[in-house]
Order: C-alpha cells, then sequence, then structure tokens
C-alpha cells in the first residue's frame, strides 16, 4: 500500500484512525502494530514471515546483547551476525532483484519455473533498506549501552514495523522512539497539527513532485538523451524539483502520520537546496540516512584514519556506500562518489574558499548536486554520460522522434511549468518566513488567532482536495471504446 | 478559556478531516480491490483536475492532446504515429498485407461474391492543421499511401480511399467532429454514398441516396468520446444527425455474442443483394444507410482483434457482397483479422 492510493486515503486511514483512537491507551501499541502489519501485508502478504522472523531475530540479538554486555568476544559475535543477517539481507534482495535473472541467465543456473517467475515479477519488500538500517543501528545502539534493550516485543516491533516510517523513512533510531513507545500519548493538538502536515506531505508529492515526475520520465526513458541542451537542463532541474518534493513529502507525511499516533518522528530534511556546501547538503537532506552513516560508518572509520589522506579516504568509502545504499549498480557509485568527491575537496580546502564566497558557494552546490543527479537519474552510465554531454552544449545527433515516444515531450504544459515555479518557491524557506511574519501580527492582534487557524485549515483541506482530484485524473484514460 | 476553544477546535478539524476522507466510501459496494477505480465523487474530482488543467492551457493528457482550436488528438493505437508517418510498414508488412487480401479476394470471388475493404482515414489525416504545431512530421509518405501504391502495383484487391471525398468536401462543412475520434454525420453520409458508388460497378441496381433525402436533425451538445476520454464534461460539440424524410422498411435485430455484437438488416426487397460487412466503429452510424441497399446484411465488429470473426459467417450467409472496413489507424491488423499471424 502507498499513502497516495485511494485505499489508504478512504479506507485505511480513517478507520484505522478512528480505532486507534477508540482504543484503550494500554492497547494502542497492540492496535498500531496491528494496523502495521495490515498495512504492511496489504500489497506484500507473502513476505510477512520474513519481516516477523526478521524481527524476532533482531529482538533476541537486542536482548542477549545487553545480557552479554561485558563478554566482549560473545558480544562482538552477536552483532557481526547481526549485522550481516540485517544487511545480507538488504544486499541480497538489491542483488538478487536487480541481477539475479541476468545471474541465472548468464551461469545457465537450472531454477525451478516457480522460482524463475518470481523472479521476473518479484518486489521488494517493502522498507527493506530502511528497516534493515533501523535494525542494525538499535544493534549497535544496544552494544555502545546507547540505549538499553526491548523488554517488549511488542513494543519492539511497532518501532521496526510502524507504518508511517515503512515506505521511505526516516531511519528512526530506536533510542528517540523507546520513551514514546512504552506509552504513545495522542493529543487533540498534536493530531491537528499531524494532519496538517500529513496533507502539505501529500501536497508536495502529488501537485509538484508528480506533476514534474512526468517530463522527467519522459526523458529519460527514451534510448539516448534526444533533445537540445536547454531542455536537457529544465529536464535535470524538473527532477531536482521532484526528487525533493517527492521524498520530502512522504517524510512530511510519515512525521505527520506519527503525530497523529503520538509519536514525534525526526525531520528528513531542512531545505537542502539552499545549502551553501556539499557537507551542508548532506546536513539538510536525507538527514536520518547521512546521519546514520555518519555515526556507524564514519565516525568508526575516523578512529582508525590512515595518515594524511585518511579522512578523505572516509569520505569516499561512506558515500560509495550511501550510493549504493540507493541500488547496486554504477550509475548509483557514481553519484555517491561524485559527493564524496567535492567532501573530500571541501575538507582538505575549499570548504573554507566557500566561506568566503556565499553566492559563489550556493551556487558551486547547486551546479554540483545538479550534475549530481544525472547520475541518480540515468537508466545506465553511458545515458549518464551523454546527458552531461547535452547539459555542456552537444546539440549534436537529435533525430526526429514520434511524439508517442517522447510524450510530454516537446510540449510543456502551463501545470507543469507552474509546479516548477512553485517548486522553487518552496525549495527556499519561505514558510517558516511567512511563519514568523504570522506568528508576530498574531502576537499583536491576538483576537485574529482563531480566524487565521480557520483559514489554513480551509486551505489545507483545499489541498487535500486538489491533491486526491490530480491523484486520480492522472490515473485516468479509460479505453474509448467502453462504451461500444 | 483559549485553552478550551483550541481543545474543541482541533477536535472539529479532526472530525472534518477523518470524514472526507470517509465521504468517498458513500454508497461503495465496499470492493476493497475496486476502490482505487470507483468511489462517490471520482468522476467529480477527476472534472475537477482536469478542467482546472484546461482551464490554465494545459494539452497533453494520458491518450489525449487538445490541438489547435481545442480539436481534440487521439494519440495511441498508432493514430498520431501516422499523422508523423513514423512507422513505416516494412516491405513484409506490405508484401503480408497484400497476400492476405489478396487470398480472401480470390476466395471470395470463386463463390461469385465481391469483396470491397474500406479505409476510413484518421482524423489526423483529413485535418492536419488541428495538430500542434510541436509534433513534427517525420517520413515521406504515410503507412496508407504506403499499401495504396503496394497494391496498385502488386495487389488485385479493391481497396477504396476516401480520403479524396473527405478532402474534398472538408471545404465546404466539417466532416469530423472535434473532440471524438470518428466522422460526424456529414463525414459519414460521404463514405456511404461513395462505399454505394463503388459497388455500383457490379451492382447497378445500388444507387446511392441523395443527401436531400434526409433532413437534418436540430443539434444537440453531446460529450464526445475524447473529451469523455479525459474526464472533462466543459468540452461539448454539437451533433445532429441524417434523419430520413422517406419511410423506410429496412428493421434491424442484435445480437450480443460474448464481447461482442452482432447486427443484422433486413429490407423487404428481394432483388437486392446481399451483404456481409465486417466494420470496426467508423460504421456504426453508416448501418442504417447502407441497409436501404441490401435485402439481408450481417454487421461483424472486428475491431476487438483477432482472427476475423468469423470467416464462416461468409460461407453460411452466401452474400453478394462482402465489405471489409477498417479505419487507418489499424491497417497493421488486416492480416491478423484474416487469421495471417
Amino acid at each position: 500500500m502507498d499513502f497516495n492510493r485511494p485505499q489508504f486515503l478512504f479506507l485505511f486511514l480513517p478507520f484505522f484512525l478512528i480505532v486507534y483512537f477508540a482504543a484503550d491507551r494500554k492497547w494502542r501499541r497492540l492496535v498500531g502494530l496491528g494496523g502495521s502489519l495490515l498495512f504492511f501485508a496489504w500489497g506484500q502478504l507473502g513476505y510477512v514471515p520474513l519481516m516477523i522472523a526478521l524481527i524476532l531475530v533482531n529482538y533476541w540479538l537486542g536482548r542477549k546483547l545487553e545480557l552479554q554486555r561485558d563478554n566482549v568476544r560473545i558480544v562482538g559475535y552477536l552483532l557481526a551476525f547481526g549485522i550481516a543477517l540485517d544487511l545480507g539481507l538488504l544486499v541480497f534482495f538489491k542483488v538478487l532483484l536487480s541481477y539475479g535473472g541476468d545471474m541465472i541467465t548468464l551461469l545457465r543456473i537450472h531454477i525451478p519455473r516457480l522460482v524463475a517467475d518470481w523472479l521476473k515479477t518479484a518486489q521488494y519488500p517493502l522498507g527493506i533498506s530502511y528497516v534493515s538500517f533501523q535494525a542494525i543501528s538499535y544493534l549497535i545502539d544496544v552494544r555502545r549501552k546507547t540505549c538499553n534493550a526491548e523488554n517488549s516485543l511488542l513494543s519492539f516491533s511497532f518501532y521496526i514495523f510502524f507504518f508511517p516510517k515503512i515506505i521511505a523513512g526516516p531511519i528512526t533510531r530506536y533510542a528517540t522512539m523507546a520513551q514514546q513507545l512504552a506509552e504513545p500519548v495522542i493529543s487533540h493538538k498534536e493530531i491537528a497539527v499531524g494532519i496538517r502536515r500529513f496533507i502539505f506531505g501529500l501536497a508536495k508529492k502529488v501537485l509538484i513532485a508528480d506533476v514534474l515526475g512526468k517530463i522527467v520520465s519522459a526523458a529519460f526513458k527514451l534510448e539516448s538523451p534526444n533533445y537540445p541542451p536547454a531542455t536537457a537542463w529544465f529536464v535535470i532541474a524538473c527532477f531536482a524539483l521532484q526528487i525533493y518534493f517527492d521524498f520530502s513529502g512522504y517524510s512530511d507525511m510519515a512525521i505527520g502520520l506519527g503525530k497523529m499516533l503520538g509519536f514525534s518522528l525526526i525531520e528528513n530534511f531542512n531545505y537542502p537546496y539552499f545549502a551553501r556546501s556539499l557537507g551542508d547538503f548532506w546536513r539538510r537532506w536525507h538527514i536520518s540516512l547521512s546521519s546514520w552513516f555518519r555515526d556507524y560508518v564514519f565516525y568508526p572509520l575516523e578512529r582508525h584514519r590512515v595518515p594524511f589522506i585518511g579522512q578523505p579516504l572516509n569520505i569516499l568509502i561512506v558515500f560509495l556506500l550511501t550510493g549504493l545504499w540507493h541500488g547496486i549498480n554504477l550509475p548509483f557509485v557514481l553519484w555517491g562518489l561524485w559527493h564524496g568527491l567535492f567532501i573530500a575537496l571541501e575538507s582538505l580546502f575549499l570548504g573554507r574558499r566557500l566561506v568566503q564566497a556565499p553566492v559563489v558557494a550556493h551556487v558551486y552546490s547547486l551546479v554540483v548536486i545538479l550534475l549530481g543527479w544525472v547520475f541518480f537519474r540515468s537508466p545506465s552510465t553511458e545515458f549518464a554520460i551523454q546527458f552531461l554531454q547535452r547539459l555542456f552544449g552537444d546539440a549534436k545527433n537529435i533525430t526526429l522522434l514520434p511524439f508517442t515516444e517522447t510524450m510530454p515531450l516537446p510540449i510543456i504544459d502551463p501545470s507543469v511549468w507552474l509546479a516548477f515555479a512553485f517548486g522553487i518557491l518552496f525549495s527556499f524557506p519561505v514558510v517558516p518566513a511567512i511563519q514568523t511574519v504570522m506568528t508576530r501580527m498574531l502576537s499583536r492582534y491576538k483576537s485574529m488567532e482563531l480566524p487565521f487557524k480557520i483559514a489554513y485549515d480551509v486551505i489545507a483541506l483545499l489541498f487535500l482536495l486538489a491533491s486526491v482530484s490530480m491523484l486520480v485524473s492522472s490515473a485516468f484514460a479509460p479505453n474509448i471504446y467502453k462504451n461500444f | 478559556m483559549k485553552k478550551y476553544i483550541e481543545e474543541k477546535y482541533s477536535i472539529f478539524f479532526i472530525v472534518i478531516f477523518i470524514g472526507l476522507l470517509i465521504l468517498p466510501l458513500r454508497g461503495t459496494a465496499l470492493n476493497i480491490q475496486a476502490l482505487d477505480g470507483s468511489f462517490y465523487g471520482r468522476d467529480r474530482l477527476i472534472a475537477l483536475a482536469v478542467d482546472f488543467r484546461i482551464l490554465i492551457g494545459d494539452r497533453v493528457f494520458p491518450k489525449v492532446i487538445i490541438g489547435r482550436d481545442h480539436w481534440l488528438i487521439y494519440t495511441p493505437e498508432n493514430s498520431l504515429d501516422d499523422y508523423q508517418n513514423a512507422i513505416p510498414l516494412s516491405e513484409g508488412d506490405l508484401a503480408l498485407i497484400q497476400k492476405s487480401l489478396d487470398d480472401f479476394s480470390v476466395h471470395l470471388r470463386r463463390q461469385g461474391m465481391t469483396l470491397l475493404v474500406v479505409i476510413p482515414p484518421n482524423k489526423n489525416t483529413i485535418y492536419p492543421e488541428y495538430v500542434p504545431g510541436e509534433i513534427p512530421i517525420i517520413g515521406k509518405e504515410s503507412r496508407l499511401d504506403q499499401l495504396l501504391h503496394y497494391m496498385e502495383v502488386n495487389g488485385q484487391t479493391r481497396i477504396l480511399d476516401l480520403r479524396p471525398a473527405l478532402l474534398q468536401a472538408k471545404q465546404n462543412r466539417q466532416v469530423y467532429y472535434a473532440t471524438d475520434t470518428h466522422w460526424n454525420e456529414a463525414g459519414m453520409f460521404i463514405g456511404y454514398h461513395e462505399i454505394v458508388v463503388a459497388l455500383e460497378q457490379d451492382y447497378p441496381q445500388l444507387i446511392p441516396l441523395p443527401e436531400s433525402d434526409f433532413r437534418i436533425s436540430p443539434p444537440r451538445q453531446e460529450n464526445l468520446d475524447l473529451a469523455q476520454n479525459i474526464g472533462t464534461d466543459l468540452i461539448a460539440e454539437n451533433v445532429v444527425k441524417f434523419l430520413p424524410k422517406f419511410d423506410s422498411h429496412t428493421t434491424f435485430k442484435s445480437l450480443a455474442l460474448g464481447q461482442r455484437k452482432i447486427t443484422l438488416s433486413y429490407n423487404p426487397d428481394p432483388s437486392l443483394p446481399k451483404a456481409v460487412i465486417y466494420h470496426d466503429s467508423f460504421f456504426f452510424p453508416i448501418m442504417p444507410f447502407l441497409s436501404e441497399h441490401f435485402s439481408r446484411a450481417v454487421y461483424i465488429q472486428n475491431y476487438l482483434g483477432g482472427g476475423l470473426w468469423n470467416i464462416s459467417w461468409v460461407e453460411e450467409e452466401k452474400p453478394n457482397v462482402v465489405i471489409l472496413e477498417f479505419s487507418e489507424r489499424y491497417l497493421q491488423d488486416i492480416p491478423l483479422l484474416l487469421g495471417y499471424k
């Protein structure tokens, strides 16, 4: 299931919320876990046993790690086993579903037809990248005594399965949720705050990301980037906005849903395109992932830093892994290394120079980020190189193609321009600025507080209406012969 | 007091939110799997987004683009590819179409039957001026031109090219709907006229009815197929019908067989020939007109793909005339329909 499907919006969410709110405090975790299981099982029933097994093993490992804290050797084995298991599962699915079919053909391995058919249609277990990283962080934190192992299997299962964050994070540390897991506290005010956050997250995804996504998909599904340099720049700018509004929209929805259920999830984005260096970008982009790599990979590596090239090397290792986390293929590796390279340069000398010229720093960051997205989005390295050539002015070998292959390009609808303009506008901290002005104004005219709140909520509900309307209309294309 | 109001207001907002989410389930039989595609207010929601998009000037929709003067252009099923001459038929394709048509034609001729192949052109072929300027023409020759040239040199089946008559007629009046893939009543009447004239060579008793035998109905605003496909009722078009001034003695009977529909027509005049007509959606409005010229006609829909459904109708009916009609965008399906693929 997905947050933007009518099944979720009109059926799962309202009924789950009603049951959750109506449930007694002590039953809420159970209701939450039941709902999360249902959410997961809706489209991926087959993976439920696997996820339950993953939870049980990690729960047991957590308990064992705590009990054996003084036995360094045993703790080392247990931790290594846990990390290998969680990471292995992630790598297994990433490799198997990306390359399994090819490998079987290449090595001429005979596999049962049932398995071969499954390989063709199988999907990643929902949220496996997030679940495995959360489980690893939990085990390491128990080992480091940052937190205690969870005694309650119910709480631990709810932590792993918690449906708001299972699709796209944020990767939540157990320590930040432990208190809340014990007894989720809900308040009407926080529920209302969560609803508003959810609605604006949905709007970001549907009204901006999805609209721009049509242009991006059309441009990257071609065999080669068969468009002039200006179009290539527009396309990559669209992608930069699409991925930001899509991902941060999901994070907003997750944080909003979390608030409705009485949980505070960590913020995952902080206006990343406002960054003045690549290092700054990673403090603002997918914060839960970058901080995970910082705490569990970079810092341990730094403790064993190789002299002179040590830090740049460690940065490159971290970003190589960041690339691989997104997908095991060369374009993602190149994307990771591209970011790693510039952050390494910033750590050596570039960072100091950038501080002296903020405007240059901002332009530099945007250009490096945009060029990096080319690797991230391209279906192959060859495509990425051709795309970069287009960006640098190569307008050769552009052929006329059937519109049905390039659709909607070369036509760019006003709705795309509108989404593009709003995308740029809201990539900068416009909303906090407005909020500051409004707060200042309301502190002067206190009687306006309620009317303002009502107006704000009417706007939020209109955004909900517009988002749902856009959502259903974008999938609407009936067969023209249905009437005959 | 402030806290109390805030609390009550939050509850009110939560109730409104959950209520709004549940509202689409109103009157819906709770079929969870089908919920994404059918819930209360879905059409209204779609229309809301689409109307807004049209209002701000959007032109590209999943299967339709809005062309000049708000003419709607159908994009899939080779319709736009044909306009761009983007998917030429290979020598092998042409040879296969020629063989399948000629074999069918010879088979019918041996039994004393006449075959007429009719190809209603795509809307974009007759009205290329309404296609957005950003969409270029790629190839030099259309698939229909390719086929007609090939058949002229290598084939022996008669293919009725309706383009000249329709292009001529459009100088005086609109012959296709602006918001539908099909020809309008005027375009259909030209098609009907050309078909009967083509058959007149073999059956001199067939003389097309003059337009003066019909009166034009008052216009009615309708939401036609491409407008429906976008999901808007903002774009409606005037539709008129040609109604006979004479008393027609032709009667019709429809048979639903599985997914398909067969229409039979009967005319009391036994001197008229019998016909079996394989057709797609272009022929629905032509049936009442054409049926005036056959003592018995069997209309069989072929546009749902699969083999020609069903060749045994020819053997059973033993008609004098067999008409094979498919629109320009389905050219590549001829061998499939005749059982050659």
